[in-house]
């Protein structure tokens, strides 16, 4: 029921994004684009090449990125960590931009540079909550440096932009974040990747559902924690490396996301992951929605829209944590 | 376990440990905080490999054994667990099920039977649908038991399962213990409480810096003497109701 429920909401979530935009598009012309494609017809062309495309790579980097902020809070118990706040999206960003400027790579070959970012800085990240352990909460340690790697990254970032602004005018909005309208061709590049990391997901659940009571209990209970653990996490950055190379980096879908899919479907079992992959696929969705909408005919990036709307939840949770602590 | 010796970062916790756990016996090991009792069930379960020294459970040695195969043959209840708050009663003693289920196959009849015999046992079968957060801490640790129980194994390794309960199911789980001994299993379980461990132990261990210090029936083991040696502590023993009581008179000059 929550499941087709779930997907319901997605699919209003796309009708509403194929009807509007800087115009807005009756639903029966876009039955009739997708139907009888008309090429001379302005509508069916905007529904076809711009919306449908658009929609495509938003349903697929919102689905990966909430499946991979899922895997991570459950191998780390700890519902404070996803892509962005441990410095993922930051690094892969950064090498992508160093592949761009030394080596002049482009499009799909963008991903390996990528993927060694995101690995790069997830290592990173472990490095310096491990000079922060003894002190404080060692969950907390984990943010934090992955707060520190990211902005070191980000920093690595702006310097190489900054070495050649007019070579990179191209990539500053995938720099926040974007979808644009040829990001398709990322997408069907980006996409067995994505599809792989999700197949993998989806077999590991069980174990991954075993190792978030955590690593000793879920040895004790018979998971070979070593390869589960380094897989779920294997399987976290290349999903979320698969979204970064098409979209950019953009955050908060797969923190807020595994939340929101606890709350409905609990801990156990493929129902959550399910509504990680439906629900990230929806909020990234709308935000396209609003990036196009609420300053129309001009186009937000959909990374600034994500941070606004992701940071008021974000900022809720921890305030709610912080009184439930309290109490 | 033969002459197993095992350390952290250089500094030995246990040395030379030789100790046995037959089927169907219920041994308690006793001992001083740090002595390495802990430590010497994690070292029967797999979870720490031996510096030196074997431990072998039915003649196999762990070291050479996958995760999985273990768990078919120790259940450890160990003394903490972080379980996440919103997974339910009934999902976390099905957890225990996990290493006799199939890569991609669902719970099985004889799964749900385990796991609704193990929840009779511990009297947690009305907890069912509860969420674990909503659960107090006896609760809580009657689940893990029941999680331990439906792991169905032949060896089953309990630290100290006892501890902040209340002292109704305190016995609850000692009496559950001695049961699947009785039933043949072997049971090995960390108790710090001298007048329990007489009471249900087959036998008693008693553990001192790494080392077995004393081993064999309660009676002769807990004794006045040994008490003061290990535990640095003066007490006078009186033998009632088949256990012993250690009455505490102060710390050894």
């Amino acid at each position: 029921m929550r499941a087709l429920a779930a997907v319901l909401v997605l699919l209003a979530a796309c009708l509403l994004h194929l009807r509007l935009g800087a115009a807005e598009i009756p639903a029966r012309a876009i039955l009739q684009a997708i139907t009888a494609f008309d090429p001379t017809n302005y509508a069916h062309v905007v529904v076809v090449f711009q919306r449908i495309t658009r929609l495509a790579v938003a349903v697929f980097s919102g689905a990966v990125l909430g499946v991979a902020g899922l895997l991570l809070q459950k191998i780390m118990q700890n519902g404070l960590v996803s892509p962005s706040t441990l410095g993922i999206n930051a690094g892969a960003t950064s090498f992508v931009v160093l592949a761009v400027y030394f080596f002049g790579l482009g499009g799909a070959a963008l991903f390996l540079p990528a993927l060694a970012g995101g690995l790069g800085a997830m290592a990173l990240t472990f490095m310096t909550a491990r000079l922060l352990a003894g002190q404080g909460d060692p969950r907390m340690n984990l943010v934090l440096g992955g707060a520190m790697v990211g902005t070191l990254f980000s920093s690595v970032t702006a310097f190489v932009v900054a070495l050649d602004p007019d070579g990179f005018t191209n990539l500053l909005g995938w720099l926040i974040g974007d979808i644009g309208n040829f990001d398709y061709k990322s997408l069907s590049a980006m996409a067995p990747f994505g599809i792989a990391g999700l197949i993998g997901a989806v077999l590991l659940s069980r174990m991954v559902d075993l190792l978030a009571m955590g690593q000793e209990q879920a040895a004790v209970l018979g998971v070979d924690t070593r390869l589960v653990h380094g897989g779920a996490l294997l399987i976290a950055i290349v999903l979320t490396v698969s979204a970064v190379t098409v979209v950019g980096p953009i955050g908060f879908v797969g923190l807020v996301m595994p939340h929101v899919a606890r709350l409905v479907a609990g801990e156990v079992g493929l129902l959550p992951l399910w509504l990680c992959l439906i629900g990230g696929a929806t909020v990234l969705t709308l935000a396209d929605v609003l990036a196009r909408v609420l300053m129309a005919p001009q186009v937000l990036n959909v990374g600034t829209v994500m941070g606004l709307a992701g940071g008021a939840v974000f900022l809720a949770l921890v305030l709610t944590r912080a009184r439930g602590a309290q109490i | 376990m033969d002459n197993v010796s095992f350390g952290f970062d250089g500094r030995a916790v246990m040395r030379d440990l030789t100790l046995r756990a037959k089927p169907g016996e219920f041994l308690a090991i006793v001992g001083p905080n740090g002595c390495g009792k802990s430590t010497a069930l994690k070292l029967i379960a797999g979870l720490h490999r031996p510096a030196s020294g074997v431990v072998r459970i039915d003649g196999q040695d762990v070291a050479a054994m996958g995760r999985a195969r273990i768990a078919r043959h120790v259940a450890l209840l160990t003394q903490a667990s972080a379980v996440p708050p919103n997974m339910t009663v009934h999902e976390l003693i099905a957890m225990g099920r996990f290493v006799h289920q199939g890569f991609l196959s669902r719970r099985s009849a004889r799964d749900e039977e385990a796991i609704a015999h193990a929840m009779r046992v511990m009297d947690v079968t009305g907890l069912s649908h509860r969420r674990v957060g909503e659960l107090s801490g006896g609760q809580l640790q009657r689940c893990r038991m029941a999680m331990t129980l439906a792991q169905d194994c032949g060896i089953l390794l309990l630290d100290e399962p006892t501890t902040y309960l209340d002292l109704r199911y305190q016995f609850d789980i000692l009496e559950t213990a001695r049961a699947q001994a009785r039933a043949g299993a072997a049971v090995v379980a960390v108790l710090h409480d001298f007048t329990q461990a007489s009471l249900y132990a087959d036998r008693v261990a008693v553990m001192h810096e790494g080392r077995i210090a004393a081993s064999g029936p309660a009676s002769e083991v807990l004794t006045e003497d040994v008490i003061a040696r290990v535990f640095g502590v003066r007490t006078r023993a009186v033998h009632a109701h088949g256990g012993i009581f250690h009455i505490p008179e102060g710390a050894v000059r």
